[in-house]
């Protein structure tokens, strides 16, 4: 990351590399749309680029990378006021990340849960559960406090268990 | 095939919610921009010069409207006080003015909010309690002069504001600083002592400031969006 900052573009490719891919799946998650997440990810990465005299020195790069994530996300449902996201056509079947057993019904119920809550206990849960990001990490990028982390998912979660009645005990 | 739990099950349904990964090449071209943007700013700009842009502007600001106003001892207590409150007006407008936009954990953002609250505190306290009468025509003055002073300043903040994704306490606590500068001027020019004066024209100012800086910036659109 050092030799990144100071403008290696090496070190640039090899952060891409280890990021890009995992990056683009958490954004399609939080939009619900492919080409959203390829346009998500590219600002991404020039938001890092533009603004790696803000990274601190010592600080770990996967969470503060996935903070960026967060904000272009959270800046694109501001811009297109996009609140209900269409699931419809997002996820061909057998489309799904591999080894993973496949179930397009749970999938197609999951995506319409996580489109609706709130995206402060969205970001969150995908964060902290499948991104494996502790809670302290997306506090500090988040500018808010560990504590208040936690309370999001913990709504979050009892929120995804309303919404999965019957899908998920 | 082992059964999943209804956790399992979940998990696997938001894993493959990510959609499917994209090919090699696919991701290369979602870099192509990131590598212009990186081939033609090279070198970075470390996030405390912007703080230092807006520190150069305090200090004209606020030292520049304290010079420039006649001075008067009839606010304060003791002359220990008015040098103590003089202080800490000047530590809040300088340390305030890097401190603010430091990346990372709340505690700097705490750190500035709490200098405002100190040198509150100590503004207070140090008051003579003199009242020179028409509280509030000469009140009005003052918060006048506070926001006069800190118009600059607080708009450039707002323009470095867009250069992160800045929160609602970056910003509030950046104005806070900016503020501080009309907050030291009043303190050497103004002979009013009584604290309803001081905490209505001289405090409060600088928190709707805060306020309404947070409202503009919540219009505005963030350039960068990194943390």
């Amino acid at each position: 990351m050092a030799r990144f900052v100071q403008g290696d573009a090496r070190a640039f490719d090899a952060l891409f590399g280890r990021h890009a891919s995992p990056l683009r799946r958490y954004l399609e998650r939080l939009s619900g749309s492919g080409a959203v997440a390829d346009d998500l990810t590219q600002i991404t990465f020039v938001s890092m680029v533009k603004g790696r005299g803000r990274f601190l020195q010592g600080a770990k790069v996967k969470p503060w990378l996935y903070a960026i994530a967060t904000n272009a996300a959270r800046d694109w449902r501001r811009r297109t006021k996009f609140e209900a996201v269409s699931v419809d056509g997002e996820l061909p079947e057998g489309e799904a990340e591999p080894g993973l057993e496949h179930d397009p019904g749970l999938e197609k119920a999951v995506k319409q849960a996580l489109a609706q809550l709130p995206e402060a206990q969205r970001e969150a849960i995908v964060l902290n559960r499948y991104e494996g990001l502790s809670f302290a990490e997306i506090a500090v990028n988040a500018g808010v406090t560990e504590s208040a982390v936690k309370v999001r998912a913990h709504r979050g979660y009892e929120r995804l268990r309303e919404l999965l009645k019957g899908v998920w005990p | 095939m082992m059964t999943k739990t209804p956790d399992e099950r979940l998990d696997a349904a938001v894993l493959a919610s990510g959609g499917a990964p994209k090919s090699d090449e696919a991701l290369r071209r979602l870099a192509r921009a990131a590598r212009e943007e990186l081939a033609a700013h090279p070198k970075a700009r470390p996030w405390w010069m912007d703080g230092l842009v807006l520190l150069a502007l305090n200090l004209v600001m606020g030292l520049g409207a304290a010079a420039a106003m006649s001075w008067s001892d009839l606010q304060h207590g003791s002359m220990t006080m008015r040098s103590v409150v003089a202080v800490a007006w000047l530590l809040m407008m300088s340390v305030g003015s890097v401190l603010w936009l430091r990346p990372g954990a709340m505690t700097s953002r705490l750190v500035v909010g709490a200098g405002f609250v100190i040198a509150s505190v100590l503004a207070i306290g140090g008051a003579s309690g003199f009242d020179p009468g028409a509280p509030f025509f000469r009140g009005m003055g003052c918060a006048f002069v506070e926001c006069s002073v800190a118009l600059i300043p607080v708009s450039v903040l707002l323009v470095l504001s867009t250069r992160f994704a800045a929160t609602a306490s970056h910003v509030f606590v950046g104005a806070l600083a900016a503020a501080s500068g009309g907050a030291l001027a009043l303190h050497l020019h103004c002979s009013n002592g009584t604290i309803a004066h001081i905490a209505a024209f001289h405090l409060l100012p600088a928190v709707v400031l805060g306020g309404v800086a947070v409202l503009i910036r919540s219009k505005l659109r963030t350039r960068t969006l990194v943390p």
